[in-house]
């Protein structure tokens, strides 16, 4: 092969008369010899008459003129020197800088201070809290509560996420999301509980109560700069808390499920209160500011006093007309950046790809470690609360009789005696286990709790009825035809009238 | 113009003494004698007529400004080839930043077809396509050879290789080009 190779190598050569006698006659040799090399010199001689014929350009006449006047226009540059050497230049430059350094070294401090105070002011500039920004529902507000997914930009599907990192760090998360899972939502909160009217506008009372606070812990600018208050955390878990300590109040069966048996919902809203000072008395000027092109904590003094009149006023427009939301936007709010004191020498770490920004909250920031418990008993109430919404939908399953089944209460499950009995009499023979049905039952099916309507069958079985599907659809299609055939006969059949002639 | 055909070959060296001496017009007629060898060298390198005309004239203004520095040691085309290649593979080498951003690719060893040209019944503009699609470092011997006329020693002083490295890219160039132009091979023959 590389022999070969080295032979058509030599074609090529001795195509262009570049080779030494012997090795022309070697060549000339093999031509006689060898078709592959015979074919492999017919090739060659046809590109290079292809590449010899090619049609040159046309001629330019003009090319001197414009050549001589651009060789006028174009004389030497005076610092032609520095431009061949640029070491030189470079060297020059240096010198130069640490000349001026060494006389006055407040330069380089105070241009990098400018400089800085010059990007805070762009990320600054035209700041406003998210509520000002986007329509923030009390929907919303529950989702973040429970999901702490809050919306930054619902046309753009931006949203934010507080989280933990795997060492359990909390985590504030800017990201593009067109939806997002819910574990629980308000509809459900108010089903579940079996709310009447007035608990109702209560519930919406208590989500009122933070969405000013929440919506105003995050600001937004037309520059696509996010800024986040990370005491966000705290009116997060006070909201859960406050919603949890509601639904323990409201509805006693259901309280008992939910919370454990050693937490009363007093104590949760003692810890709900706690967080809440928590959040007015920590570090609540440092924000972290996500930007486009970075990510940073600085502190922020903001006019809350104002902003909270604004926000008052804001709200009231909106309900004589949603419009004004578009005019308000323009609405500015007093931010004046003060020195990050506190994250002094402090590290954080930060993610960042194309479709969002992780940013670690610096330890500490958040202040006491109380809300690590607080946040233990929180989810586990959160588990039991789900836990007590699949009891109803068990329950809601096995109804088949309003009446019957009145005094059965809300769950199936704490009722397995009962039922037990109920469906031994019903006829499912002595040995059922009611516990082992319902076990079962629940595996086989997969509930969510975001829609109790919706039932998501086991994998198996879908593929089994889309199968069935097709067939029945296979069929429709042979009867359709069937009774196309059918007619086209029976029209066939039908004797022609005779022609007259 | 009179001037300019009673010239013989070697007579570039008595321009460019003449230019050294003060005489410009001299330069005009340096420029008219190789203006085209360059402006076509340009067209093949490049693939593209968008900018022959900017580079030629930074191959001749290069040339101005360096001819005072001119040896005699070697043909003036030589030099100016290689002050022609130099301002080439400058121009390719911003092209190839520019297109950083949008997957630029120049496979040495690669030689795919061409898609856009299977359309094309223009044979001239099939063979320059073709020409365009191989590597830089294969097109300029192989355009030496067979488009400008020089031999291969000619060729290793402009690139400053070997005679038998040009002999090996001359080949190589050309089996890239009989792969490209294969699937015309009825049309050319």
């Amino acid at each position: 092969m590389r022999s070969l190779y080295k032979e058509f190598e030599n074609v090529s050569a001795y195509l262009d008369d570049e080779l030494s006698s012997t090795e022309r006659a070697r060549v000339e040799e093999n031509l006689k010899t060898s078709e592959k090399l015979k074919s492999r010199f017919r090739d060659y001689r046809m590109v290079k008459d292809r590449v010899c014929g090619i049609r040159p350009l046309p001629e330019d006449y003009y090319f001197e003129q414009r050549l001589v006047e651009r060789i006028r226009n174009n004389k030497p540059s005076k610092f032609g020197f520095f431009k061949k050497k640029p070491v030189i230049a470079f060297a020059v430059l240096a010198i130069g800088f640490m000349v001026v350094f060494k006389t006055n070294p407040q330069v380089f401090t105070n241009f990098l201070s400018e400089q800085k105070d010059e990007l805070m002011e762009l990320y600054t500039d035209n700041l406003r809290p998210i509520i000002f920004s986007d329509e923030i529902t009390n929907a919303d507000i529950f989702n973040f509560a429970f999901n702490k997914m809050f919306p930054i930009d619902k046309e753009k599907d931006q949203m934010l996420e507080l989280s933990r990192d795997e060492d359990g760090n909390q985590i504030i998360e800017v990201k593009y999301a067109s939806a997002f899972p819910t574990a629980i939502n308000l509809e459900l909160f108010v089903k579940s509980l079996n709310l009447n009217t007035k608990q109702k506008v209560q519930v919406d009372s208590i989500l009122e109560s933070y969405s000013d606070d929440i919506g105003s812990s995050v600001l937004v600018n037309d520059k696509s700069v996010v800024v986040v208050n990370p005491q966000i955390w705290h009116y997060q878990n006070a909201l859960k808390a406050d919603l949890l300590s509601f639904a323990a109040n409201t509805n006693k069966l259901a309280a008992a499920r939910i919370f454990p048996v050693e937490i009363k919902p007093d104590v949760i809203r003692n810890y709900s209160e706690q967080v809440i000072r928590g959040a007015e008395d920590g570090n609540k000027n440092i924000y972290c500011f996500i930007t486009p092109d970075s990510v940073f904590y600085h502190g922020l003094e903001i006019d809350k006093q104002k902003m909270k009149k604004e926000i008052e006023e804001f709200k009231r427009q909106m309900k004589v007309n949603k419009e004004e939301l578009k005019k308000l936007r323009k609405f500015k709010i007093d931010v004046r950046v003060i020195p990050p004191e506190y994250l002094n020498g402090k590290t954080f770490k930060i993610d960042v790809d194309s479709n969002r920004f992780k940013v670690e909250i610096p330890d500490k920031l958040l202040g006491d470690d109380f809300m690590d418990s607080l946040n233990i008993v929180l989810d586990d109430a959160l588990i039991h609360l789900k836990d007590f919404n699949m009891g109803l939908k068990m329950d809601s399953i096995f109804k088949k009789n309003k009446d019957s089944w009145k005094d059965w209460g809300d769950s199936v499950r704490d009722n397995s005696k009962k039922l037990k009995e109920k469906l031994k009499k019903e006829g499912f023979g002595p040995d059922f286990d009611a516990q082992k049905f319902e076990d079962e039952l629940r595996s086989s099916l997969k509930f969510y709790f975001n829609d109790s309507l919706r039932i998501e069958l086991p994998k198996q079985l879908n593929q089994e009825m889309e199968a069935f599907r097709e067939q029945m659809e296979n069929l429709r299609k042979e009867m359709d035809n069937l009774q196309k055939e059918l007619q086209k006969k029976r029209k066939s059949d039908q004797p022609k009238s005779p022609v007259e002639i | 113009m009179k001037t300019q055909n009673i010239l013989m070959l070697d007579d570039d060296f008595a321009l460019i003494k003449k230019f050294n001496n003060g005489d410009e017009f001299a330069f005009k007629v340096l420029i008219s004698r190789h203006r085209e060898k360059v402006r076509n060298l340009i067209y093949l390198m490049l693939g593209n007529g968008e900018y022959i005309d900017d580079i030629s004239q930074n191959v001749f203004i290069a040339v101005y400004r360096n001819l005072n520095k001119f040896k005699f040691e070697s043909q003036f085309t030589t030099w100016l080839h290689k002050i022609t290649l130099n301002k080439c593979r400058d121009h390719m080498r911003r092209e190839k930043i520019k297109n950083l951003f949008v997957g630029f690719s120049n496979e040495d060893e690669d030689f795919p077809v061409p898609t856009d040209i299977k359309d094309e019944f223009d044979i001239q503009e099939l063979v320059r396509k073709g020409i365009g699609k191989l590597p830089e470092k294969l097109r300029a011997p192989m355009v030496m050879k067979d488009f400008e006329g020089f031999s291969y020693q000619e060729i290793a002083e402009i690139l400053g290789t070997e005679v038998g490295t040009v002999k090996s890219r001359i080949f190589r160039a050309r089996e890239g080009l009989r792969k490209i132009l294969e699937p015309y091979k009825e049309e050319l023959l």
